[in-house]
């Protein structure tokens, strides 16, 4: 495997806060997840992979050589950052010509590759408007624009699809898919494990600083799947519902919470306990307020691994 | 949003060279200083006294009656004889007038440098924008060089700009070329002056710039810088009556050494070289605290 990064025990400190803690990863070509709660040091790896933070201890390579203070690197890196960085004042246009010129670009390759990025990320109708009065979205597809306008190798993206739309959302994926395809490089960093899923199966997840695991997600999946799963309730008779549910063998325990009346169950199969679920309930004449699973956000895998 | 991206192609263009980096930040900055109208204001405003300067210099082709008018309303007559001799000649008052141009200048320097300066840097770390300076092919140095060129376009329209155009006019009035061949040492002291003028407020107020977020804050320490240092100036001499005591000025270590530059007689008696001195080492202090606090998130956390 060709490695596009390169990581040997990194890590980085705020002072006593520790950023990323002893990192050794290699990645290879192709689309990567970069999956992990709020403050779990995603944004933190990204910066030492852009060369913005010096490593506090270990090294960072990226297609072989050192980001920080390797200017000549930055052709071949886009970086879509999490933060916004526009000027209010400047336009869309005036802003990505202005970072595609900063590439080295030529003025009028600059503004021809301006317009097609512009159009690409579909802001060409407000491309000549300020950037002052842009949504959360349009800001988004802008960052995108300013990273893919000098055609990089790699592009590194920081939560591209936080405050986009669903349907930009879907665009957007489509393109991070097809830039794959094409045999570009993609770090794409964010906390939802489905949006990451969509477009590659390889992940690297991390937590308070440390990658927990990585590799295929269907193999973290599974690695997840042999944790009881919970599953939480709120009906009508919740001690009833619990007593039925425990006739089965795929529930390793119940939780009843009567004054809420709620109910958490934990199993081990959670496929076979979905499909007998709804037989139970109406057999039961059970009301059902809501049924969640409490294992469907990004956190409670972490936890899972963690612990 | 439509996908036109569905082969992927390296940039085949060429690559511009590393001052073209500089200049496109430059050009945003010198862009966005534009949008402000009390800026064009204050510019239009520190070209004023370029009028006067072009009268001078119009008076200056006749030598006798510009000593007479000199000495009347400028300098008194010893001190007009002081700078220019007993037979002044077209060169020697040019030297005078142009210096002493860009020194009254200092003042709309300072002045539209409070305009353009605190938001170079303090405007990129607000909005976070250095992160994605620096993931260009972009150094510091770059960066700190375009910055500095916004501050030297500013000061240029009310120093060189004007200068460079009334000894312009002033060689064609003369109806002669020979002129040229006299006064080069005027032209290249008008771009000396514009360029220490540059370096020094340029790297001071970009220094004061990386220090906050608050462009008003900035402000108010660059503002307060210069009036400090002069009434330091000021009050040292008054009381202590101390050679020096224009050290302790940047306008007036400025001033000093523009008026090295013209090879005029300075204001202040005391060595030239002391005030180089100075300024070099306020500017070498602020280049290393740019260095310091320009390099992408590292000054943030």
């Amino acid at each position: 495997m060709n490695a596009v990064i390169q990581t040997d025990h990194l890590s980085k400190w705020y002072g006593q806060v520790v950023g990323l803690n002893d990192v050794s990863v290699n990645v290879g070509s192709g689309i990567t997840g970069l999956l992990g709660p709020n403050g779990a040091g995603k944004s933190t790896f990204l910066w030492l992979l852009t060369g913005q933070l010096t490593p506090s201890q270990g090294s960072v390579r990226v297609y072989g050589e050192r980001p920080r203070g390797n200017p000549a690197l930055f052709r071949r890196i886009g970086f879509c950052p999490e933060t916004d960085g526009f000027y209010p004042n400047l336009t869309g246009r005036e802003f990505v010509e202005m970072l595609s010129r900063l590439s080295g670009m030529s003025r009028r390759g600059a503004r021809e590759r301006t317009a097609e990025v512009l159009e690409t990320a579909g802001i060409t109708e407000v491309a000549d408007r300020r950037v002052g009065g842009y949504s959360k979205g349009m800001r988004q597809r802008l960052k995108l624009a300013q990273a893919l306008v000098h055609r990089p190798d790699l592009l590194i993206l920081d939560e591209p699809l936080a405050g986009m739309d669903p349907l930009g959302r879907r665009d957007l994926l489509e393109l991070i898919r097809t830039l794959g395809e094409s045999g570009k490089d993609v770090i794409i960093a964010s906390h939802i494990l489905h949006e990451v899923e969509s477009v590659t199966s390889r992940i690297l997840l991390i937590d308070r600083g440390r990658i927990l695991a990585e590799g295929d997600v269907h193999e973290i999946r599974a690695l997840i799947d042999r944790h009881p799963h919970r599953v939480q309730i709120e009906c009508n008779r919740p001690r009833d519902l619990a007593r039925k549910l425990l006739e089965g063998d795929d529930v390793v325990s119940v939780q009843v919470r009567p004054a809420e009346s709620k109910l958490t169950v934990q199993t081990t199969r959670p496929d076979d306990f979905y499909a007998r679920l709804p037989e139970t309930l109406l057999e039961g004449d059970f009301d059902v307020t809501t049924i969640a699973s409490e294992d469907d956000d990004l956190a409670a895998v972490f936890k899972y691994l963690v612990e | 949003m439509p996908i036109h991206e569905k082969g992927y192609r390296h940039y085949e263009g060429k690559r511009r060279g590393r001052l073209s980096r500089s200049l496109t930040i430059a050009r945003c900055g010198i862009s966005l200083g534009l949008k402000k109208r009390g800026l064009i204001a204050m510019v239009l405003l520190g070209v004023v006294p370029a009028f006067v300067l072009a009268v001078l210099v119009y008076q200056a082709s006749k030598p006798e009656d510009f000593a007479k008018l000199a000495g009347r309303f400028i300098y008194s007559s010893d001190e007009w004889r002081g700078l220019v001799g007993d037979a002044p000649t077209v060169p020697a008052i040019w030297q005078v007038i142009f210096s002493s141009f860009l020194i009254w200048q200092l003042i709309p320097v300072a002045v539209i440098v409070t305009y353009v300066g605190p938001d170079l840097i303090s405007r990129d770390l607000r909005v976070r924008a250095l992160q994605l300076y620096y993931s260009r092919p972009l150094t510091r140095t770059d960066y700190l060089l375009g910055k500095l060129m916004v501050v030297g376009v500013f000061v240029a329209m009310v120093t060189c700009v004007p200068a460079v155009l009334i000894y312009v006019v002033g060689v064609i009035l003369s109806k002669s070329i020979h002129i040229v061949a006299d006064t080069w040492p005027t032209l290249l002291g008008i771009f000396g002056a514009c360029l220490l003028t540059t370096v020094v407020a340029g790297v001071i107020v970009l220094a004061c710039s990386s220090l906050s977020r608050r462009s008003g804050y900035v402000a108010l320490v660059w503002a307060m810088l210069l009036v400090l240092s002069d009434a330091a100036y000021g009050l040292v001499r008054k009381t202590m009556g101390l050679g020096w005591s224009h050290l302790l000025s940047v306008r007036a270590n400025v001033a000093q050494v523009i008026s090295q530059i013209f090879a005029v007689k300075p204001e202040y008696k005391f060595d030239w070289f002391a005030s180089v001195f100075v300024l070099a080492a306020v500017v070498v202090l602020a280049v290393g605290l740019l260095y310091r606090r320009v390099q992408a998130l590292e000054a943030e956390h």
